[in-house]
């Protein structure tokens, strides 16, 4: 239902967007038709655009204050940022201008817009890929929970020990074991979707099964049912990570846009208009 | 753990605080976090387990549940806890590095634009001002004021910077500081239309833009874009655009009026002409080298001189010529102490001192000896006082009457009173015999061409010729004159064109065309004949009325007609180059055999034209002009401005190192 609701929203800014972008084309035309100057309707309509989707960010921190639910938000982030990147062009009449600071926010702004990009892809894709470990688990608490998990299997290795009088159990696990307990692994593997960290318990992990007997067997199988745990909490860990990682490129990057576009707007006023 | 169903629970479960700018050190080592996290500020909250308690003298463990309850030995005396550790170091949260690099990009950008806003201030200086490149003529012409050049706010102080942002632009008043118009730079086409489009105001930056490049062209102008005046739209030049006019491109006179049609269907036809016939048709006289708008006509010495030359030579101007007197109008002493004795006077002499030596043998006669004697040392130049008197009847020399020219030379309504002329005359030809040409000089004086129109005439001569006319005889040339320019008959000054584009001959002819204060219709109709004197020269050359001087008249010289079509531009070099020469001009000019060519150059409108070439219509440059072929854009073929050009500042600016300014040159 509510994913229903989020595309209803993208829809209708994004044909929103469109009617904006239609507008704008129209009246740039008209402007360049009547021998004045489009580039100054496009370029103040990106730069109400451009604080616009800037203000998303600072919503994000007034969520006390009612300002429309966040998939209304995210929504309208989407449709205006696709819609910034028309008008950019549609402003700059080029991919790449010619002047340095142009170019340099020209760089800027298509890096924002990639980043931008491939965050709401991850935004979109990532979920689904963790709502298949039908595990849930919040982001910060992860080490909190490798670090329980790692402190249960060397109980259960301590004991597997005292109760069989065989280390077999405990070598494998410092030997081999011990590395993949320490700290979440595989991480490309699980942002990609690929299942290296269970090849990896399957192959390696669970070598020295075979040269266990049976009590050992039923620890053994223990620490691995706790090693799968942890390869979905890792991967929970991963595809988390990037989903709020992303954001340290997109934003910084685009508060510098935002600043390089007002000082451009500054700078078009005084020596141009 | 995850695996607890019922993990969320308040004892079991810390509340995580992901706003929070920092969390547990440990934690980015993997290990246990312990159960208090850090404080806002950054500094490790969970050193001891718990919070001591003091309660009814007694110091309380107070140990959360999720961290086992309450410790057995519970805390120490001083009621600090027990169960001390070291603490860690907590680190940023994500939260807090994404403020933390926004901040930083913030500041790292405005640091850089404040840092490269004014660095530099030529066109490639690297700074956050500069938008582009400027294009090459502009970033020579710039590099000595920098970005001040063009935009006015730059070298002002920052309030006055910051205000231009909400003043209207300047730019246009910066381009008229170095380009300059025939017409107000901001009116359309800088012209006054009386359209209803021709009061709006332009700017420059609607069809310039800079800052693109070096090598990029600064115009952008669209077909489309000419629509926003003129009301007229159509899709392109081959379809819909208006016709050409019917005399098109013929739409004024030419300057010389050659019939082409009757010389290549009659002249050159001639057997006796027919060597001479140009064997390149047009391009034997019309110069392609030289081609651009028009075809420029070569010299008269490579075109018409090989028939024409010997019709120049003989075309006399008789400027001055001593009419008849009555009386004799001169001083006879003051032009004997001027000139000396003449040959007449001298012959006389002779015949006297003859009579003396026979009145020598009868000194009887001593007083009509006398009066010889008084008479001889006169002749002789060496009598002083008034001349003898002479028992003969004074007898002009002269039957002739004053020229058209003289008269105008001595300011005379005509010159057929011989009482009016008399005096007027006899000054001027003893101004010849004391101050020569200056004489002369001084009746022009503050006429058009005054300074050519006695060039190279000798004061010498005049002399000789006043002290000639003075003593009442014809003036004897010593040789006859059989070069051009000034020479002197018996009893006339004249002057002979030296070849053709003479300047002195040009001179009176334009005199005589430009009218005004003492040019009577009879020197007019005298100069300008075609059939006598220097009028030849109007049998080629136009004659045309002069706009607001309706009295007035001026002569065609150059060549090249005078086009007012400022706004059509054509270039002869592309069609020439692509068609080739000789016969490829007549695909576009056909000759007209039915025009009256000839007739429209008796009168002096130059817009009354027939062409000796029917006109062009557009389906003639349709043919190549047209939709998926050859270029067919307005500014192809229309020219915006009108009159553009530059002020001596900009182009002296402009001036490379190693070549003088015209100043320096005195140019």
């Amino acid at each position: 239902m509510a994913q229903g609701r989020s595309s209803g929203a993208i829809v209708t800014f994004g044909v929103l967007s469109i009617a904006v972008f239609a507008a704008a084309a129209w009246a740039s035309h008209k402007a360049w038709l009547d021998l004045g100057d489009p580039s100054i309707i496009t370029g103040c309509v990106l730069l109400v655009i451009m604080l616009s989707l800037g203000f998303f960010n600072v919503r994000k921190r007034m969520s006390m204050v009612p300002l429309g639910s966040a998939r209304f938000w995210l929504a309208f982030h989407v449709a205006a940022g696709l819609l910034a990147i028309a008008m950019f062009w549609l402003h700059a009449g080029l991919v790449w201008p010619i002047g340095l600071y142009e170019r340099v926010l020209t760089f800027l702004f298509y890096l924002v817009s990639i980043t931008g990009l491939l965050g709401y892809g991850i935004s979109r894709m990532l979920p689904r890929r963790l709502a298949q470990t039908e595990i849930e688990i919040i982001y910060e608490r992860i080490p909190a929970e490798i670090a329980e998990i790692r402190e249960k299997v060397e109980a259960l290795v301590f004991e597997c020990t005292e109760k069989t009088g065989s280390d077999t159990v405990a070598k494998h696990y410092i030997g081999t074991l011990n590395w993949f307990f320490s700290r979440p692994r595989f991480w490309v593997s699980h942002v990609v979707g690929g299942d290296a960290a269970g090849h990896w318990l399957r192959g390696p992990g669970v070598a020295a099964r075979r040269y266990l007997n049976d009590p050992e067997v039923e620890y053994f199988d223990q620490v691995i049912e706790l090693g799968e745990l942890k390869c979905l909490i890792d991967r929970h860990y991963a595809c988390q990570g990037l989903l709020k990682k992303w954001l340290l490129v997109h934003v910084p990057l685009s508060m510098a846009v935002i600043i390089m576009a007002v000082w451009h707007f500054i700078l078009v006023n005084v020596y141009s208009l | 753990m995850i695996t607890d169903p019922d993990r969320f629970r308040q004892d079991k479960s810390p509340y995580e605080r992901p706003n929070f700018p920092f969390r547990c050190g440990r934690l980015s080592f993997w290990g246990k976090p312990c159960g208090r996290g850090p404080s806002s500020e950054g500094s490790c909250g969970g050193v001891s387990e718990c919070s001591p308690y003091f309660n009814n003298d007694r110091w309380e463990c107070r140990r959360s549940v999720r961290s086992g309850g309450p410790c057995e030995t519970g805390p120490l005396p001083d009621g600090k806890c027990c169960n001390q550790h070291a603490a860690c170091k907590p680190i940023p949260s994500l939260r807090n590095y994404r403020a933390r690099f926004t901040m930083l990009a913030a500041a790292l950008v405005v640091a850089l634009i404040a840092a490269f806003s004014f660095y530099g201030d030529d066109a490639r200086a690297i700074n956050t001002v500069n938008p582009g490149e400027l294009s090459g003529a502009h970033s020579k012409f710039t590099s000595a004021g920098g970005c001040a050049t063009c935009h006015e706010p730059h070298d002002q102080d920052a309030a006055t910077w910051l205000k231009a942002a909400w003043s209207p632009g300047t730019l246009s008043q910066s381009c008229e500081s170095c380009h300059t118009f025939d017409g107000a730079a901001t009116a359309p086409h800088n012209e006054t239309f009386k359209t209803a489009g021709g009061e709006r105001q332009t700017k420059c930056t609607m069809c310039h833009t800079e800052h693109k490049g070096d090598n990029t062209s600064i115009v952008k102008l669209a077909d489309q874009q000419c629509s926003a005046c003129h009301e007229k739209a159509f899709e392109s030049f081959s379809n819909g655009h208006p016709a050409f006019s019917d005399t098109y491109p013929s739409r004024r006179r030419t300057a010389i009026a050659f019939d082409h049609t009757n010389h290549f269907g009659k002249h050159f036809e001639d057997p006796r002409f027919v060597d001479r016939a140009p064997k390149d048709r047009c391009v034997t006289c019309h110069d392609a080298g030289l081609s651009g708008r028009n075809v420029p006509v070569k010299s008269f010495e490579q075109t018409c001189a090989g028939c024409h030359e010997d019709q120049i030579g003989g075309r006399e101007l008789v400027v001055f010529a001593l009419p008849e007197f009555e009386e004799n109008p001169f001083d006879i002493a003051a032009v004997r102490e001027a000139c000396g004795p003449s040959v007449a006077s001298l012959e006389q002499a002779g015949e006297i001192v003859d009579t003396v030596q026979e009145r020598m043998a009868d000194i009887t006669e001593a007083a009509a000896l006398k009066e010889d004697l008084k008479k001889l040392r006169f002749d002789l130049g060496m009598g002083d006082g008034d001349a003898p008197e002479s028992d003969e009847e004074y007898e002009s020399v002269s039957l002739e009457v004053l020229p058209a020219t003289a008269i105008m030379l001595l300011g005379l309504e005509d010159g057929e009173d011989m009482a009016e002329y008399s005096e007027p005359v006899g000054e001027l030809v003893m101004g010849m015999v004391e101050s020569g040409g200056e004489a002369l000089m001084e009746k022009v004086d503050g006429k058009p061409g005054a300074a050519t129109l006695f060039s190279g005439l000798s004061s010498d001569l005049l002399h000789q010729v006043g002290c000639a006319w003075a003593a009442n005889e014809e003036y004897e040339a010593p040789a006859e004159a059989v070069a051009g320019g000034w020479f002197a008959d018996a009893l006339s000054l004249r002057y002979r064109p030296v070849r053709h584009g003479d300047p002195v001959a040009k001179a009176w002819v334009d005199l005589a065309a430009a009218g005004g204060e003492g040019v009577s219709d009879d020197m007019r109709d005298t100069i300008l004949s075609q059939s006598d004197g220097p009028g030849a020269c109007v049998k080629c050359h136009s004659v045309n009325e002069v706009k607001d001087k309706p009295d007035s008249l001026q002569i065609a010289w150059s060549l090249g007609a005078v086009s007012k079509q400022r706004h059509v531009r054509y270039s002869h070099v592309p069609h020439l180059n692509l068609l080739g020469l000789g016969q490829a001009c007549e695909t576009c000019h056909k000759m007209d055999e039915n025009a009256e060519f000839a007739a429209s150059f008796k009168q002096f409108n130059p817009l009354e034209f027939a062409s000796n070439f029917k006109s062009i219509d557009n389906q003639t440059c349709v043919g190549c002009h047209a939709e998926g072929e050859v270029r067919q854009e307005c500014t192809l073929c229309h020219e915006y401005h009108n009159g553009h050009g530059f002020k001596h500042r900009m182009t002296e600016a402009g001036l490379p190192a190693d070549i003088p300014s015209p100043k320096e040159t005195g140019g």
